[in-house]
């Protein structure tokens, strides 16, 4: 009697399993067919409505993203006003749409630290994107700002040996990030500056005519550091239009300032790598949330580059980014 | 012990069964599976593989037209420039109309053998470095038709710098109506060629470049990234394969690579695809499989079970029967509701075989039994020499004290005594002759010992027409003379001998006043293996059993000093015929 039970129970044990598994084999047979890996949402959150260097940075993104298979938002201001209002009203929609992380490319604001702190609350990965966030301890990707004003100023002293005083042109409406940038940039000259015999003198530009008048009150034996790139057209436009004859030495140059290269009107330029910074950040971020350790500061490298460098592609591309039309 | 031993070694032939049928079926099934999954990891890879092809062709397909309108425009403008008819001017029109005409054109320049800018639509890049370049020395020293070359920044065309790929050919120009040879450039706007690319639909991960004889990049989708140093590109790989498919493993990912040399250049199309990403369904159709592996195992071991249940039941049967058989069992039948041939045979035979083994067995009892009786009989039918010779000497006694009248009696008595003793060979006599053997006997012992007992003899009526097995009486007097008044003086001993019906059996009982018997003793009387046993008793007994059956024979009940009475218990028969039946 035991014995009968027992075949029984062993035979109803199999044909139980047996009945899972198909069930199982069935679920994933509909998993099969619509299968959809399931995608990490990040968010792209940019400073600038224009500039080239955002629209590069997107697309590093968006080529990593792809390749992560993560969907990408990118959030690009419509204006250059407000910008802190901007970049805080999409920081709470990311967190009420639960994104996995976000890449902050920061306006500079000081509430943006309270912000990313609220965004790391809600378990949402942030990274700062190449504007350097005061008091943030967490991952930076992008340019090492201070070593770019090193790199430029050198090269400057390099070129330019019987220079007496080194003019650096800033801008007084300059956005709240590129104010950040220009510390950081001012930092790394004066650093390369030390025990240099060098006169430095600054001018704040607020017009054309105020920047033309302290232009031509200079002598020949300067050299004009821009320390943004609209600052490198309109000083290159007075210089073309003027006679007074100075190098200029830029950052943060663009296709613009290819012809300016070309006409020798600008003498060299620090470019930044924007496509790889939107790219490594990228993969970064999707690391940080998949749980993977990464580098708090991933410095990608800046270029200096002349009108000799451009023949090369690698140097061209930087300035007039391929994808970029 | 040995044998529960041996049995617990062995299996049962359902676990036999099912398990080599289970095992049978599993190892089938994971084969079958096995190939199934090889032959359908084989056709995704395959469909892939075509795929990739297919997509590869048709970028090829696409970048041969874009290299054809560019040959074509080229030859159009050779065509133009060969017309001695034409003037400068016209020409120039002609240019401008083509560039505006066709969204390929970025710019178009002829320019002498030395370098000088002649005709186009801008002056591109007319400085030195157009005749320094590799490609105007190239077209310049060679009359291969065209050349093609990598792409680089334009910044000529209306102060707007743009990405160009340049082709240079050599051609024959007229101006001031003198034949010259000159380098025609033509500028194709590159973002043409990277629209080509962009509907390639290889997963996330795959791409196509292009890449020239000098390994410079043409066109890739991750250039930039390449010249930053984020990525880079399997060169060797693709220089050790040359053209043609050939997996590689680059980054830790493999790949399935196709290089094919694009026409009218020394150009390679290089198409990638990450395995991963062209396996991705794998995973799940390898999990699909494996549960269904599971289920089909599963299934065919439960049916493997109940196969073997079903085949090993009448085995089941047919053993438990067999362990229930035996030989004296009486209430043996076949086996009933057999569906199979096989075990029907089987159990029939051994049927035939229990009935034949039963058979010889009651053969061989019946044969003992017949020879234990002949050899009773024999003995039952010898005179006890001392009885004999105790008789005849007291008829010589009585002969020569001239008791002649005594002497006669005895002699007549012991006369009767052999004449029923010997009965013509007969087993079976008349009941009154039994009586009549006891009462001779019992004339001659009370002669013998004068005064010592006494006897009566008492017979129903209806028992004397009957038959019954002969000498069965005598013996028991005899021991009861012998061991109740012979061996002990018993005052006034008495035996009485009556023969009668009960139950419908025959019933002798001998009855005296002797010195009894311990219960002990009535207990070793009948028993064969008994050494102190009566041995006439137990002759009498056991020749009733073997002849009648077990519950037939003698029966005793005794006292100490008070007397036996023994019962002799026969069915009854009416002749000799029922005996032997």
């Amino acid at each position: 009697m035991l014995k009968n039970i027992f075949k029984k129970a062993f035979v109803a044990i199999c044909l139980l399993i047996a009945a899972t598994s198909i069930y199982l084999s069935f679920n994933t047979l509909i998993e099969t067919n619509s299968y959809n890996p399931p995608a990490k949402r990040i968010a792209l959150i940019l400073n600038s409505y224009v500039g080239q260097h955002g629209v590069v940075v997107k697309q590093g993104a968006i080529l990593a993203a792809k390749e992560n298979k993560a969907e990408l938002t990118v959030f690009t201001p419509y204006s250059d006003l407000d910008l802190e209002v901007f970049q805080l009203s999409r920081i709470d929609e990311i967190i009420a749409e639960k994104f996995d992380g976000v890449l902050l490319m920061s306006c500079g604001s000081n509430r943006i630290l309270e912000a990313i702190e609220k965004l790391e609350n809600n378990k949402i990965e942030v990274i700062s994107l190449d504007v350097p966030i005061d008091g943030c301890t967490g991952p930076y990707v992008g340019t090492n700002h201070e070593l770019s004003g090193t790199m430029l100023i050198e090269s400057l002293l390099n070129h330019e040996q019987d220079i007496k005083s080194i003019v650096i042109v800033e801008d007084s409406m300059a956005t709240e990030a590129s104010k950040i940038i220009a510390e950081y940039r001012l930092k790394g000259i004066y650093k390369g500056l030390e025990n240099k015999k060098t006169d430095i003198k600054k001018i704040k530009f607020t017009d054309i005519d105020q920047l033309r008048d302290e232009i031509n009150a200079l002598d020949d034996t300067v050299a004009i550091v821009s320390m943004d790139s609209i600052l490198t057209e309109n000083i290159a436009l007075l210089k073309n239009n003027g006679n007074k004859n100075f190098n200029i030495y830029g950052f943060d140059s663009n296709q613009m300032h290819l012809n300016l290269l070309y006409e020798k009107l600008v003498k060299q330029e620090l470019i930044r790598d924007s496509l790889a910074i939107g790219y490594r950040a990228t993969n970064n971020l999707i690391a940080k949330i998949n749980g993977t350790k990464i580098d708090n500061i991933d410095y990608i490298k800046a270029y200096m580059v002349n009108v000799d460098l451009l023949k090369y592609n690698k140097y061209a591309t930087l300035l007039y980014p391929i994808s970029v039309e | 012990m040995s044998k529960k031993k041996s049995s617990a070694k062995k299996q049962s032939l359902q676990y036999m069964i099912s398990s080599n049928m289970a095992v049978s079926m599993v190892i089938i099934i994971i084969m079958v599976a096995s190939l199934i999954v090889m032959r359908f990891s084989n056709e995704m890879q395959f469909e892939a593989e075509t795929r990739l092809r297919q997509a590869h062709n048709q970028t090829n397909n696409s970048i041969d037209m874009f290299i054809n309108d560019t040959l074509s425009i080229s030859h159009y403008i050779k065509t133009i420039l060969n017309n001695r008819n034409e003037n400068q001017s016209a020409i120039n029109e002609e240019l401008i109309l083509l560039k505006n005409s066709n969204k390929y054109l970025s710019n178009m320049a002829l320019y002498s053998l030395e370098g000088e800018f002649l005709i186009g639509t801008a002056q591109a890049n007319q400085n030195e470095n157009v005749v320094k370049s590799n490609l105007f020395q190239k077209a310049k020293n060679s009359e291969r038709s065209s050349y093609f070359e990598a792409p680089f920044m334009d910044i000529s065309s209306e102060a707007k710098s743009t990405w160009v790929m340049s082709m240079a050919s050599k051609c024959n120009y007229y101006f001031t109506g003198i034949k010259k040879q000159g380098i025609l450039f033509i500028y194709m706007d590159y973002s043409n060629i990277r629209h080509l690319f962009e509907n390639l639909n290889i997963g996330n991960s795959g791409y196509a470049y292009i890449i020239d004889e000098n390994n410079n990049f043409i066109f890739h989708p991750q250039q930039q990234l390449i010249y930053s140093g984020i990525k880079s590109e399997n060169l060797q790989s693709l220089n050790d394969n040359v053209i043609g498919s050939y997996y590689d493993n680059w980054n830790g990912r493999e790949r399935y690579v196709i290089a094919q040399t694009v026409n009218n250049t020394r150009w390679r199309l290089v198409t990638v695809a990450y395995m991963d990403e062209m396996r991705i369904r794998l995973p799940l159709i390898l999990q699909f499989m494996l549960y269904i592996i599971i289920a089909a195992i599963f299934i065919f071991i439960a049916l493997s079970y109940v196969i073997a249940n079903r085949i090993t039941k009448p085995i089941h049967s047919l053993q438990t029967h067999m362990e229930n058989v035996k030989i004296d069992n009486p209430d043996f039948h076949q086996l009933d509701n057999i569906k199979y041939a096989e075990i029907e045979s089987l159990s029939d035979n051994y049927n035939k075989l229990v009935k034949r083994i039963k058979n010889l067995i009651n053969q061989i009892i019946e044969e003992q039994d017949q020879k234990r009786l002949y050899e009773l009989n024999a003995l039952q039918a010898q005179i006890n020499p001392h009885f004999l010779y105790n008789t005849l000497d007291s008829i010589i006694w009585m002969g020569e004290k001239g008791k002649n009248k005594q002497a006669v009696e005895m002699t007549s008595a012991l006369a009767k005594l052999f004449r029923i003793s010997i009965s013509r060979g007969k087993k079976v006599i008349n009941v009154e002759e039994e009586i009549e053997h006891v009462r001779n006997y019992l004339v001659i012992q009370s002669m013998r010992f004068k005064d010592k007992f006494t006897y009566s003899i008492n017979v129903a009526p209806e028992v004397k027409g009957l038959k019954t097995l002969k000498l069965i009486v005598q013996p028991i007097v005899e021991n009861a003379i012998q061991h109740g008044f012979e061996e002990y003086a018993v005052d006034e001993g008495k035996i009485e001998v009556s023969c009668y019906l009960e139950d419908n059996n025959l019933v002798y009982c001998v009855k005296d006043n002797g010195a009894g018997m311990s219960e002990e003793r009535v207990k070793n009387v009948l028993d064969p293996k008994a050494e102190s046993g009566g041995i006439g008793v137990n002759n009498v007994h056991q020749r009733l059993q073997i002849v009648f059956g077990k519950e037939y024979g003698i029966s005793i009940h005794s006292e100490e000093d008070e007397g036996t009475t023994v019962y002799i218990r026969l069915p009854v028969i009416y002749s000799e015929e029922d005996v032997n039946a």
